[in-house]
């Protein structure tokens, strides 16, 4: 019985790692000829997984080409502040919601649900509009104000905050702590799963942000990572393999570091985020 | 954790208004390379430092446009250095000490609308490429009639474009072209000495490319490679559209019917004349390699092993820098555009880098100095050549085809015989700007080569997608 | 605030009066935000979509309901909606690979093989998308692809199919860039569904003496319901809001191209906002998409709510 079962996990072991390896293929074989000298504008045929002639010209053209190093350091910015308003602003609509007792609550709410249903594209055009009559178009602050409203954010907020026990709010309550001390220090010290999950989810979205930033930035000094990739997508030099493929590593290593270094974290959030629907 | 929250959030605000509030500020010069000081030569335009203002207060002017990098590049294949569109504020600023200029460039996506967007809102003054925008642009007349001895230096005089929406079938001047792009019909020589083809002439037909590139399709008795006969850059919506206006402009076929309200022009695909374009460039198609509907397939193009023999395509300086570099200078040819059979010329897409002042612009007069400026200046001419465009000044053009640059002649016979007004992108058989017209041809053409539908099929359906597109602008 | 004593009408009043402000004070910049920047864009576009509006954004006349006739007529249009509900219902194959590769990896037994199946199926997500549409441009390509290479090897003739520049084949060639990079989450959901199904229940089907094929039938599926239905919905609705590589892959342009096969709705709209203004147009079209989405929304919030 025992071998049988040795036998299947081994089996099961190998047709797993093939597929794996067969997925990761495209991976592996971007990096390898982004290293690879021969590959400044034909593409090797037969396919190659290891550089003939092993050199970081195609990097050093990359970076030469496009100013990555300011999209990385624009995106960063842009990720942290963004991720610092929306989560906070997450927290404390969720706990108000959550906790609060206030006349319109239901209302507001559902205000707020609403916009989740609202696709983001049906305002475009009047927000585009709206930003350029305040002369705010080409400066990052459209990229910014909309972090006070996440409506998926503030719902998820809402719903693991329902989980604290109401017990704890009203012993501090009776001993006179206000609300926003409540808040500070009893409920969010208890949201490390939550939060976690959020960051993470506003770390993603921040960095695969595509549509706003094109529509709404133009000189490329401001600009994201995602969108800077597209530009040198469309230009003359995007002909050559090599550093195309160059820029693409580079624009992906940023999340992949955090991916490697958080990666527990990163799958459990999204286990926890389809069950919990 | 309270303390945190905050100081994280200060100190991100901070930093967003530093560095994103601040909208102006001078483009800081990105790699480490030292760029040579550009000599400052005497140039011919005394006579408009007169003009500027003599007061202490600088002018501002606000150049806004899709330009090329803002920093240097190398180009990896002929590994020279390309300087970036610094060089136009850095020579200008020295010549005009109270003048200073503002350069942003934008990338090609949607930059039409962003542009009018941009230049309606008061926030430019010069516009790169603005010649087609005439909602936003000054008619340039005036300033041409008060001061315009300059042109005669220049060999494309003026951008002209269809005047506004309700006056469409009035051409006005609207930008002054900075530098000049011609069409060639690029060739191969040792392909074509394989396969015993005669080089292509002045007087060449498109009937004439289609027997040479089909006579070339097939495998080299020379070298027993596979060869191509011609090459479309099917990644380009301009160049597929290309590949049937050129054949109509040859032919002097008449596809636009011009209304004085631009979305009441019509456009007449499917008559036989039209027909025959789609049936031509069909058999054209055929030649091509298997990748181009990608964009690929000529990468090896100025090469040693090149495989394609002909390219119809304005990209000639780049090409001549690529063979330069890998001593290849004698094998590639640029040939003449296929003749225009109703009248002289060549079918030529004169295109060109234009500029344009904005309507609500500050300092017009400024910008019309610096504009000249631009046309004339020499150093800037040696730029535009270093970055692959041809200046579209005559001094500069014999200055740097002295050293028998194989392409200056043909260059400057295809240019000599364009009369003075016209405009490809406002004649008979192409309009670039009405509404989507180079994505409604390209999407017809790739379907018919892909071999998804007809050719009369394509026809019907890009005549459908512009009768839509007018009616939908009711 | 102190406990007061003996508290009147009017001063539990005032009381609930502050509270209530406390509170409101925790939505306040969310709801500025949300009024100032998602409501009234909102019945700006609507407004819009009722009136010819200039390149400027200023209004010109009111057109009633012309500009929906316009749209819901043109056949590019429809042609977008089409493409867009194909696109989606294709994007949804990755949800029975997810599963089964979910399946596969629940079933070792080694914890750290597992741990390297999940982080490794999950690496594809996590990887920028422009940087994913960027490589697969040359997996994809119709001539020394990385696909087509190793097709031609299996099948010993030379295959040249046009992933991506043959119109009715683009849709596929997208899905196969859309279904690599998501199958991972799909493992993830499904992985995280399996793991909550009790092993009683398996255990209970073995006394039984059912087969490993029957329990996956009967048992697996079935409670595997809520995680399909979840992956379903947000796979359409995801499905709409598509954008960027198909953006990418038409060469940076909402044309979709080749031949408008790749133009999802929300690319129609960009194109008539930015490409070839006229917002009356698009905010009509924006109008149109909203409602679809909205439609597909409340069916998703019924069904969630009544299982």
């Amino acid at each position: 019985m025992k071998k049988k079962k040795i036998i299947s996990q081994a089996a099961m072991i190998t047709a797993l790692g093939v597929t794996l390896v067969v997925v990761l293929i495209p991976i592996c074989w971007a990096i390898s000829m982004s290293f690879d000298a021969t590959t400044i504008d034909v593409v090797p045929n037969p396919p190659r997984f290891i550089p003939k002639e092993f050199s970081v010209f195609n990097y050093k053209y990359a970076l030469e080409a496009i100013p990555i190093i300011r999209y990385y350091i624009n995106t960063l910015l842009l990720t942290l502040i963004n991720t610092c308003i929306a989560v906070f602003t997450a927290m404390t609509c969720g706990y108000a919601f959550s906790k609060g007792r206030f006349p319109l609550k239901g209302i507001l709410f559902l205000l707020v649900l609403a916009v989740m249903m609202i696709p983001f594209e049906v305002r475009l055009i009047p927000l585009f509009l709206q930003y350029r009559d305040w002369n705010l178009l080409d400066t990052w602050w459209p990229l910014i104000l909309g972090s006070f409203a996440w409506a998926y954010g503030i719902f998820l907020a809402r719903q693991f905050i329902d989980s604290i026990p109401d017990s704890l709010r009203e012993s501090a309550s009776m001993d006179g702590a206000g609300e926003w001390h409540i808040f500070f220090r009893i409920i969010l010290p208890l949201c490390g799963p939550v939060i976690a999950t959020l960051v993470i989810f506003q770390v993603v979205n921040q960095w695969n942000n595509f549509l706003w930033p094109l529509v709404v930035v133009s000189s490329p000094r401001k600009q994201v990572i995602s969108v800077g990739l597209a530009m040198f997508n469309a230009s003359e030099t995007a002909r050559y393999l090599g550093p195309r493929l160059a820029v693409s590593v580079l624009g992906a290593i940023p999340l992949m570091v955090v991916y490697l270094f958080l990666q527990k974290y990163i799958v459990q959030s999204v286990m926890l985020s389809g069950v919990k629907e | 954790m309270r303390k945190h929250i905050k100081a994280t959030l200060a100190l991100s605000l901070a930093a967003a208004l530093l560095l994103g509030g601040c909208g102006s500020g001078s483009a800081p010069a990105e790699s480490g390379q030292d760029n040579e000081p550009a000599a400052v030569t005497t140039a011919a335009d005394e006579a408009a430092r007169g003009e500027t203002a003599s007061s202490d207060e600088k002018i501002v002017l606000r150049i806004v446009g899709p330009m090329e990098s803002e920093s240097d590049t190398t180009n990896p294949i002929t590994k020279k250095t390309l300087r970036g569109y610094y060089v136009i504020k850095e020579l200008y600023e020295a010549e005009h000490p109270n003048v200073e200029l503002e350069l942003t460039g934008i990338p090609w996506d949607s930059w039409q609308a962003k542009l009018t967007t941009a230049a309606a809102g008061n926030q430019v003054d010069i516009v790169v490429h603005g010649a087609s925008l005439v909602d936003v642009v000054e008619d340039l007349t005036p300033y041409v009639e008060k001061d315009g001895d300059f042109l005669d230096e220049l060999l494309l005089k003026y951008s002209y474009r269809r005047a506004d929406k309700s006056n469409y079938t009035q051409l006005v001047p609207t930008g002054i072209p900075i530098s000049a792009a011609a069409t060639t019909l690029l060739y191969d020589k040792k392909i074509f000495d394989d396969y015993g083809v005669e080089y292509p002439d002045e007087t060449w037909t498109w009937e004439d490319v289609l027997e040479a590139a089909q006579k070339m399709t097939g495998t080299d008795p020379v070298t027993g490679e596979e060869t191509y006969g011609y090459y479309i850059d099917g990644s380009s919506s301009d160049w597929i559209g290309r590949s049937l206006t050129g054949y109509y402009f040859s032919k002097g076929t008449t596809i636009m019917e011009y209304a004085d309200v631009q979305m009441e022009t019509k456009v007449n695909y499917t008559s036989p004349e039209a027909l025959e374009g789609f049936e031509f460039v069909n058999e054209l198609a055929k030649t091509c390699p298997k990748g181009f509907l990608e964009g690929r397939g000529a990468e090896n193009f100025g090469t040693e092993s090149n495989n394609i023999a002909m390219w119809y395509t304005q990209d000639m300086v780049n090409i001549y820098y690529k063979t330069e570099s890998l001593g290849l200078t004698d094998r590639y040819g640029y040939g003449y555009s296929p003749v225009l059979e109703t009248t002289d010329g060549w079918a030529n897409f004169t295109g060109d880098w234009n500029m344009a002042i904005a309507k609500n612009a500050n300092h017009k007069e400024e910008c019309w100095e610096f504009i000249k400026w631009m046309a004339t200046n020499q150093d800037i001419a040696d730029w535009c050549w270093e970055i692959g465009k041809i200046p579209n000044n005559r001094e500069a053009i014999e200055r740097l085809t002295a050293e028998g640059i194989p392409f200056a002649d043909m260059f400057l016979n295809t240019l000599a015989a364009t009369p003075d007004e016209f405009t490809i992108f406002a004649s008979d058989y192409m309009d670039s700007f009405l509404g989507s017209s180079n994505a409604f041809l390209a999407n017809g053409l790739s379907a018919m080569f892909a071999g998804d539908m007809t050719p009369e099929e394509a026809a019907e359906s890009i005549q459908e997608a512009f009768e839509e597109q007018a009616a939908s602008y009711q | 605030m102190g406990k007061r004593s003996g508290p009147g009408k009017r001063g539990k009043a005032i009381y609930k009066w502050k509270k209530s402000l406390v509170w409101l004070s925790f939505l306040l910049p969310t709801f500025v935000c949300l009024l100032v920047l998602t409501y009234i864009p909102t019945f700006k576009a609507v407004n819009f979509s009722f009136h010819e509006v200039s390149v400027i954004g200023e209004i010109q006349r009111s057109v009633g309901l012309q500009n929906y006739k316009v749209m819901l007529s043109s056949s590019s249009f429809r042609k977008a909606i089409g493409n867009t509900l194909m696109l989606a219902v294709m994007s949804l194959s990755a949800i029975p690979v997810g599963f089964v590769i979910a399946c596969g990896v629940n079933s070792v037994i080694n914890k750290k093989a597992q741990t390297i199946f999940r982080l490794g199926f999950y690496m594809p997500n996590i990887i920028t998308g422009v940087s994913i549409v960027l490589i697969f441009q040359y997996i994809l390509q119709v001539d020394n692809g990385l696909i087509n290479l190793a097709l031609s090897n299996l099948l010993g003739r030379k295959i040249e199919i046009g992933w991506l520049s043959d119109p009715s084949l683009t849709k596929v060639g997208a899905t196969i860039i859309q279904v690599w990079t998501t199958l991972g989450y799909n493992m993830l959901i499904c992985l995280a569904g399996l793991q909550s199904i009790p092993t009683e229940l398996y255990e209970a089907a073995m006394m039984d003496g059912g087969g490993a094929l029957h329990r996956w039938r009967y048992i697996t599926i079935p409670l595997m319901r809520n995680n399909f239905i979840f992956l379903f919905i947000t796979g359409i609705i995801n499905g709409f809001s598509r954008f960027t590589d198909l953006y990418i892959l038409s060469g940076n342009s909402s044309s979709g191209k080749p031949a408008g096969s790749l133009q999802t709705i929300l690319m129609y709209i960009y194109q008539y906002s930015f490409e070839n203004p006229s917002y009356g147009l698009s905010c009509a079209g924006a109008v149109i998409l909203f409602v679809i989405v909205f439609t597909i929304t409340s069916i998703n919030l019924k069904v969630t709510k009544t299982i």
